[in-house]
């Protein structure tokens, strides 16, 4: 049973799958057909309303940007005074791009390391058969994410506060600081509170992913493995885990990915301060292409796209080291 | 059934509630604490929001701001756009993203491989830096200043996620199913229909966030209907509280409060989604 | 497997229905009926909303066949939106823009002169003081394109505001507020040890430093990062930085409130008596009120000057020109109808504009018109000489800088390098000078090279349009000046 899942996501993430198509070419064969016929028909009649809306709204979007990124244009007016790599050129050593970019790496990394164990522990245990009130807690877990980031970075604003904030309160009434300690102040620590509101606040969103994920297991296997004399962690490790590994590659792809867009958070609770040190990507791209007239949307767009191959190349990276290191241990394969 | 999975039955299942569900509950209010402070500061005067720090009590007692976010945020008039919007985009979302994961997990065809990998790598690129270009299709296409248009351009961008999530859902289905789905001389058309009420936890995924980020959603209907204010939604009509020298929290905050009825209820009514698709599925 | 066929089918027909209503719903909406004319006004002024329905409702009633649309509009958001409007041919009938000036807006092709004729008669241009209209600034070969709006005298930032409450507390007298930067530390002393607040509520995030830096540098220096005697961008000048050192220096001894705010923050601290002195500007006293802190309960000061004395002044700038007629308005003559009846001094606009105390417009006598005793004091203090002066203009020197770009792409790269610069300084304690080294080298090579580059292309500039040597800092540089 638990062969049956291909892991196509997997293969595909990484954008290189010839090692493995080598390694398990009968399975990928066996899970996709080759279409025949009307099938044809059908095919392209279920491709065609997400191609449509894909190559509008993605794709002639991403060609128009790259065609941006090659000149000096406000976004208003003709688009006439061609740059050529100019743009790369002064965002390659402008410090402030690479300080962004530094900081975005570690935001999405700490938040995606921590987002992703805590939100499926929460997902395991809350569709456990056994508790009540699961309707209950899971929108609990949830709520923080209906809140508009801008309504977010107000309450921690206010919550953090060293003057009169809640945290400083009560760090004070355990005696531990005596004068209120501002968390902004400092790099690591504001990055840091990016971080965990960050993580609040898009919590409720990866639990349900898991939770989705988990779903996916057909009873049947832990009905079995119950009657082998499976215990929990047996079950968790030997079934859930390898079962959920397609969607859970894909999950971890999207933590990633979005925690790289990082914006709202970053204006709301620290606008890049103290100085420029908590500066995200999207921060500077949108500080450069509209914080001052004129508009520079030009090198906005080539800021853009440079980030997107770096983060590209950096997940395609990992991709590709944690596939290596699973197949050294043979562990998920069986 | 239950027997089976937990052996030593109902007790044990009572003791597990008892240790697990004062934790949760205790870290649940912790969580929702600021989400609690959004709703308190509500009703809340200015004053007393800044004030009163990390107290949930509101200083007084009355629906002023509620009465303030009806009028400024133009409740009344905008909230049939939000509806329409998050409803259509959710459905042209959720349609779209099903039909192509489905084909992507399922089917070989020549280009499979290159749309898949695009549809990954056009994740990484910053949806805020494309939307001029945005802009430009919709008004080409003469959808600008449309309801049309906004819901297009809403459920345009995000997309690929979605597809992805169905492609991972399609792809762990087990194969004996389609063989089976085959054998019973079901076509494409109709093997599609026996799986897809499979992806319920998929469906309730999709449903669930593109309806609160459309609802939330104020760029897109900012941008595209700049010629007719009353086509935009809540969200934009929340930002008549923030100005060029004050930014009025509480009434910001009592509007949010309003439009958070409506995410809630989704999100409850589909949880129910949340069943075991695959279970026994593959015993029929 | 018959309610699974049925429930996909809704699904696909419900979403192509819904596109398709969505699609006609709008088509019956047109441009406004028949003779009704619809004036469209954008700017970001949350907090005049209501004001602007008031207003909209009393020109209907005056003017019935025209309707005004005022809509606010959040200013970062209004940045982004309003290009797109006009690149799609629907920008608004008027719009408030003062990020760039006129000669910007006519290259754009944004604007069109106020009246449909582009020559204002002498009963309009009489409403304001004389010298307010300019060739260059509002005026373009003849024809008038802007009004200043907020005059420049009163209206701007460097004013202190010293709360009753936590004076009294600290057994000090408020008639009698700091004057020097030692007095400023002795009253900080005083309300430290006596009460429980704060002594001065500095927002420190981002560009709201400057609150406190505006207040404190104008008795320093006359400049926004830019020194027109000198024509150098002077954030690491010795004035700048021992002004900074003073912030610093606040900062260490406590008197500045903890943590790392904003304006709103720092604003509703002073509001609710949780510190003493607080750094703004004109606009501050209406939003006040509009949260219940009404004037009573403050006073205005003059911001504190070096115990060596004064050497610098606020800058007035031309940039009161806010509001401009669109040049895709199909009612010019509606909107030149509005544009007068907004500026009659004893109109209704006036009126209510200064019922709700929103500041101090440039056609209307100030003296008599406010009302507001935060506004009288501010204008009291606004008026003495050297406290707010006229800053040279290279626009008025030479003409072609209207065509030069070099100044403000110097500003557009890192546009918030000096608030950067200086919340580094202030968390990390290195002196000014070191961490605003870069940003000041980045503009002034910059704006030197852009000048060159378009200097070489034919264009009339050069540095010196942007060096005044013959300028006295705490002196107007009146139009007179200039060399002809």
């Amino acid at each position: 049973m638990t062969t049956t899942a291909p892991a196509p996501g997997r293969e595909k993430v990484t954008g290189r799958d010839r090692s493995p198509a080598k390694r398990e070419p009968e399975r990928v064969d066996h899970s996709r057909e080759r279409v025949r016929g009307l099938d044809r028909v059908w095919l392209l009649v279920f491709l065609a309303p997400f191609l449509l809306l894909y190559l509008g709204f993605t794709i002639w979007p991403l060609v128009a940007t790259i065609y941006y990124s090659f000149f000096d244009w406000s976004g208003i007016g003709p688009i006439d005074h061609f740059v050529g790599a100019g743009n790369y050129g002064s965002i390659l050593v402008d410090p402030l791009f690479w300080v962004s970019v530094v900081n975005t790496l570690i935001f999405a990394l700490l938040t995606t390391a921590i987002k992703l164990p805590i939100s499926l522990l929460a997902a395991i245990l809350l569709t456990r058969k056994w508790l009540r009130g699961k309707r209950f807690l899971r929108t609990m877990f949830f709520a923080p994410l209906i809140i508009p980031v801008a309504m977010a970075g107000l309450v921690f604003t206010y919550l953090l506060n060293p003057s009169n904030g809640a945290l400083n309160a009560i760090l004070r009434d355990l005696g531990l600081v005596d004068r209120g300690f501002d968390v902004f102040a400092n790099r690591w620590s504001a990055l840091l509170v990016l971080v965990l509101v960050s993580i609040w606040q898009i919590f409720g969103q990866y639990m349900i992913y898991w939770i989705a994920a988990l779903q996916n297991v057909p009873e049947e296997v832990y009905e079995a493995a119950a009657i082998d004399g499976a215990g929990e962690w047996k079950k968790l490790t030997r079934i859930t885990l390898p079962m959920i590994r397609p969607v859970a590659v894909i999950i971890t792809l999207l933590g990633i990915v979005n925690a790289m867009h990082v914006f709202g958070l970053v204006v709301t609770l620290t606008a890049g301060g103290p100085g420029t040190s908590t500066y995200v990507v999207s921060y500077f791209i949108y500080q450069n292409a509209f914080g001052s007239v004129p508009f520079a949307y030009g090198y906005a767009s080539a800021a853009a796209l440079l980030f997107s191959v770096i983060a590209f190349v950096l997940v395609s990276a990992q991709g590709v080291a944690v596939r290596r290191a699973q197949r050294l241990r043979k562990e998920y394969g069986v | 059934m239950a027997t089976i999975t937990k052996p030593t039955g109902r007790s044990q299942a009572v003791r597990a509630n008892l240790i697990a569900l004062p934790i949760l509950l205790v870290v649940g209010l912790v969580w929702i604490y600021p989400f609690l402070w959004t709703i308190s500061a509500a009703f809340k005067t200015q004053a007393g929001m800044f004030t009163s720090g990390a107290s949930l009590v509101p200083d007084q007692l009355n629906f002023d701001n509620f009465v303030r976010a009806w009028v400024n945020a133009g409740f009344s008039g905008y909230f049939v756009n939000t509806v329409l919007y998050s409803v259509a985009s959710t459905l042209v979302e959720l349609v779209k993203a099903a039909l192509c994961g489905y084909v992507l997990a399922r089917y070989e065809f020549p280009g499979r491989t290159l749309l898949y990998r695009m549809i990954v790598g056009t994740l990484f690129i910053p949806v805020a830096s494309i939307i001029v270009p945005q802009f430009v299709l919709i008004e080409q296409l003469g959808l600008l200043n449309t309801r049309a248009g906004v819901i297009l351009a809403m459920s345009g961008g995000a997309g690929a996620l979605y597809v992805l999530l169905f492609v991972g859902f399609f792809s762990s289905v087990p194969t004996d199913l389609f063989e089976a789905a085959k054998l019973d001389g079901a076509g494409f058309l109709k093997t599609f229909r026996l799986i897809l009420p499979l992806a319920k936890p998929v469906i309730a995924v999709v449903v669930i966030f593109q309806f609160i980020s459309s609802w939330n959603e104020f760029n897109i209907p900012l941008v595209f209907t700049l010629g007719q204010p009353d086509l935009q939604n809540l969200a934009v009509g929340m930002l008549s509280f923030q100005g060029e020298h004050a930014t009025d929290w509480t009434g910001f905050a009592a509007g949010m409060t309003i439009s958070f009825l409506p995410m809630l209820m989704i999100f409850l009514f589909f949880q129910s989604y949340f069943t075991r698709g695959l279970a026994g599925a593959t015993k029929g | 497997m018959n309610p699974h066929r049925r429930w996909t089918a809704a699904m696909i027909t419900a979403a192509m229905a819904s596109l398709l209503v969505a699609a006609c719903g709008t088509s019956s909406t047109g441009s406004g009926g028949g003779s009704q004319t619809k004036l469209q006004i954008w700017d970001f002024s949350a907090e005049q909303v209501n004001f602007h329905k008031d207003i909209a409702k009393q020109f209907t009633k005056e003017h019935p066949d025209i309707t005004i649309e005022w809509r606010s509009i959040t200013q970062a958001d209004y940045m982004q939106t309003l290009p797109l409007a006009f690149q799609s041919n629907q920008a608004p009938d008027m719009f408030y823009w003062n990020a760039t000036g006129l000669s910007q807006l006519l290259d754009q092709k944004w604007i069109r002169p106020l009246s449909p004729s582009g020559t204002v008669p002498a009963d309009f241009t009489k409403r304001w003081p004389d010298g307010s209209f300019l060739e260059g600034i509002n005026v373009q070969d003849g024809k008038t394109y802007g009004f200043p709006f907020s005059e420049n005298l009163y209206w701007g930032s460097g004013y202190m505001f010293l709360n009753k409450q936590v004076f009294q507390q600290a057994g000090l007298d408020i008639n009698n507020p700091p004057k020097t930067w030692t007095d400023l530390k002795n009253t900080c002393a005083q309300i430290k040890a006596k009460t429980k607040a704060e002594c001065i509520a500095a927002p420190t995030k981002g560009v709201d430093m400057q609150r406190p830096w505006y207040a404190l540098i104008s008795s320093v220096s006359t400049d926004e990062f830019f020194d027109y005697k000198t024509g150098k961008f002077d954030l690491t000048e010795p004035g700048q930085v021992k002004t900074f050192a003073f912030i610093q220096e606040l900062n260490k001894a406590g008197y500045l409130a903890p943590g790392t705010n904003d304006k709103n923050f720092s604003r509703q601290q002073f509001a609710a008596g949780q510190a003493g002195i607080f750094f703004d500007g004109t606009w501050v006293p209406s939003v006040w009120a509009s949260q219940g802190f009404s004037s009573d309960k403050y006073v205005v000061a003059p911001r504190v000057t070096p115990d060596s004395g004064q050497t610098g002044a606020a800058g007035r700038k031309y940039d009161g020109n806010k509001y401009w007629v669109s040049s895709q308005t199909k009612h010019p003559d509606a909107m030149w109808t509005f544009i007068q009846w907004m500026t009659d001094p004893n109109g209704y606009f006036v009126k209510q504009y200064y019922k709700s105390a929103f500041g101090t417009l440039a056609y209307v006598d100030n003296e008599k018109m406010v009302t507001d005793p935060a506004l009288k004091q501010i204008m009291q203090i606004g008026a003495q000489p050297g406290y707010r002066v006229q800053l040279p203009v290279p626009l008025l020197k030479c003409p072609d800088i209207a065509k030069s770009k070099a100044y403000v792409n110097a500003l557009a790269k890192n546009p918030d390098g000096e608030w950067a610069a200086m919340s580094e300084a202030l968390v990390s304690g290195q002196p000014l000078e070191s961490t605003g080294a870069a940003i000041v080298k980045q503009r002034q090579a910059a704006l030197e090279e852009g000048l060159k580059q378009e200097a070489a292309g034919g264009l009339k500039v050069s540095m010196d349009c942007y060096t005044f040597p013959d300028w006295d800092y705490t002196k107007n540089y009146t139009s007179d000046m200039y060399p002809r």
